[in-house]
């Protein structure tokens, strides 16, 4: 049985997508560009050997913001400060012999930047690379295995009546998928930026991306009449509507 | 060198208070160029300011520069009363007093940037004609002839003409090339796992459903998307002509113009 995501399943408080998804998406949707004017989307899991909750947490750490695994404890670089801060002291007093506090002060500074500045770079950079090879692996997975549907193709695929082979929908999905993604990215091109006009680098991207667009729309035509989907009108860039 | 005075066909007009050297279209009856040229003029009036405006526009930096000058003082005179013995006291004092100069006079120009008397200044967008286009930088020194005697070897405005339009057709593609990143960046693979991070413009298959029909390139999945390749190679042409038309009138396409074919 093909099993349908809902868009960013379970994206709660606190892992890093705090903000208002809903607003977001309404408000993203005024630009006329973009997956969210699309009433919304369902993720296909296209690898049969991979888990619900597997699924859900790849394409969770892929489209949120990281969430940084564990802040970075402020003691050792605390720690290694202070002590490049004595450290620095006592240098002056001990080995230069300096008796003006401004000296102190100055040996003090240095020897605290010098002890904690590389401590504190050091594990923030730890937890930085690891959040990030989490967020890539994730996104690799989600990649791989998932397919980004319109809604209504989560309801056709479920409705009464259909037999389909796990491949064929998976097939049509990415069909799907391919010509979605050929349309906004002809949409993005047209009206992007309303602002410039360039006729002669238009004239060279323009049929290059309408072109991309057809044969995508082709290869979701004929596999579509196969299976008898009906292709919804959103999948056609709004620009050719 | 740059022009030193207008010459037929070859125009200064005052656009944002800055000077900006104007080539007409050589199709163009004087009468009609002057035509245009007075109306690119009136156009482009508004986005210049009156010397009072522009005067009063500099009061942020002249008062960040006053406020440092005070500042050093202030430093000089404290380190004088503080008299101390050892260098490193005297660094550290310094440094710290620096900091505190530097931060006010910074702080003090960046509140005036919204002074009242320089936030009800119009912004006047510049105003584009078809017939009067402004000369590139790169285009410019040809312009305006070689040696102290102008006009004498410096090229017909019909020349400069072409040779502008050509320019502004490659850097038009130039910047067509960073838009189009834009847009097909969310179809960008990930940079991290990227074998080859020198080429900029790297595309996989798309995002979601790389790897069958209608992309890049079945199973290409670091190919390069046909439109960047069919933008490359209308900039490579481009480019030629220019470097073409550059050898017929003498304009030397490659010492100033950004790398079209020799960069890549």
């Amino acid at each position: 049985m093909s099993v349908f995501l809902d868009d960013v399943p379970g994206g709660t408080l606190g892992h890093g997508d705090e903000f208002d998804r809903d607003a977001s998406a309404v408000h993203a949707s005024g630009s006329g560009v973009g997956p969210h004017d699309r009433g919304g989307t369902r993720w296909l899991v296209a690898d049969p050997h991979l888990s619900r909750q597997e699924a859900e947490a790849a394409l969770r750490s892929a489209l949120t913001w990281p969430r940084v695994g564990s802040p970075v404890d402020p003691t050792a670089a605390g720690a290694a400060a202070a002590g490049g801060g004595v450290l620095g002291i006592a240098l002056a007093v001990g080995a230069f012999g300096l008796v003006e506090w401004p000296s102190w002060i100055a040996f003090g500074a240095v020897g605290a930047a010098a002890g904690g500045i590389p401590v504190w770079a050091w594990l923030d950079g730890r937890v930085q690379e690891q959040t990030r090879a989490r967020q890539r692996a994730a996104t690799r997975v989600a990649r791989e295995s998932l397919v980004e549907v319109p809604a209504s193709f989560a309801t056709w695929a479920g409705s009464d009546g259909k037999s389909l082979a796990h491949d064929d929908l998976v097939a049509l999905a990415r069909a799907v998928s391919a010509t979605r993604a050929a349309a906004s990215t002809l949409d993005a091109w047209r009206w992007g930026e309303p602002d410039v006009d360039w006729p002669h680098a238009h004239a060279v991207v323009d049929p290059v991306l309408v072109g991309e667009y057809e044969a995508a729309r082709a290869v979701l035509d004929e596999l579509a009449g196969s299976l008898s989907y009906e292709v919804p009108a959103e999948v056609a860039p709004e620009s050719l509507r | 060198m740059a022009p030193t005075r207008e010459r037929p066909g070859i125009v200064r007009v005052r656009i944002s208070d800055r000077e900006v050297w104007h080539v007409v279209d050589p199709s163009l009856t004087p009468a009609e160029a002057e035509e245009a040229v007075r109306a690119h003029r009136a156009a482009n009036a508004p986005t210049n300011r009156s010397l009072v405006r522009r005067v009063l526009a500099w009061t942020p930096g002249v008062v960040a520069l006053v406020v440092l000058g005070g500042a050093f003082w202030g430093t000089v005179v404290v380190m004088a009363e503080l008299d101390l013995a050892e260098l490193p006291g005297r660094i550290a004092v310094a440094v710290v007093l620096g900091g505190i100069g530097f931060v006010a006079a910074a702080t003090a120009g960046i509140v005036l940037l919204e002074a009242p008397w320089r936030r009800d200044r119009v912004e006047a967008e510049a105003a584009t004609s078809p017939r009067v286009v402004p000369i590139p930088g790169s285009v410019l020194g040809w312009a305006g002839g070689g040696g102290a005697d102008v006009g004498a070897d410096a090229p017909a405005a019909a020349d400069v003409w072409r040779v502008v339009a050509a320019v502004d057709v490659l850097s038009e593609l130039e910047a067509a090339h960073w838009r189009l990143g834009d847009v097909l960046y969310w179809r960008l693979d990930d940079p991290d796992d990227d074998p080859d991070p020198d080429d900029d413009l790297d595309y996989g298959a798309d995002g979601h459903s790389h790897g069958d029909d209608a992309d890049a390139g079945p199973g290409d999945r670091h190919g390069t998307h046909p439109a960047v390749v069919a933008l490359d190679a209308a900039r490579l042409r481009a480019s030629e002509e220019l470097r073409a038309l550059g050898d017929e009138v003498g304009f030397a396409a490659a010492a100033g113009v950004r790398p079209g074919a020799e960069g890549s």
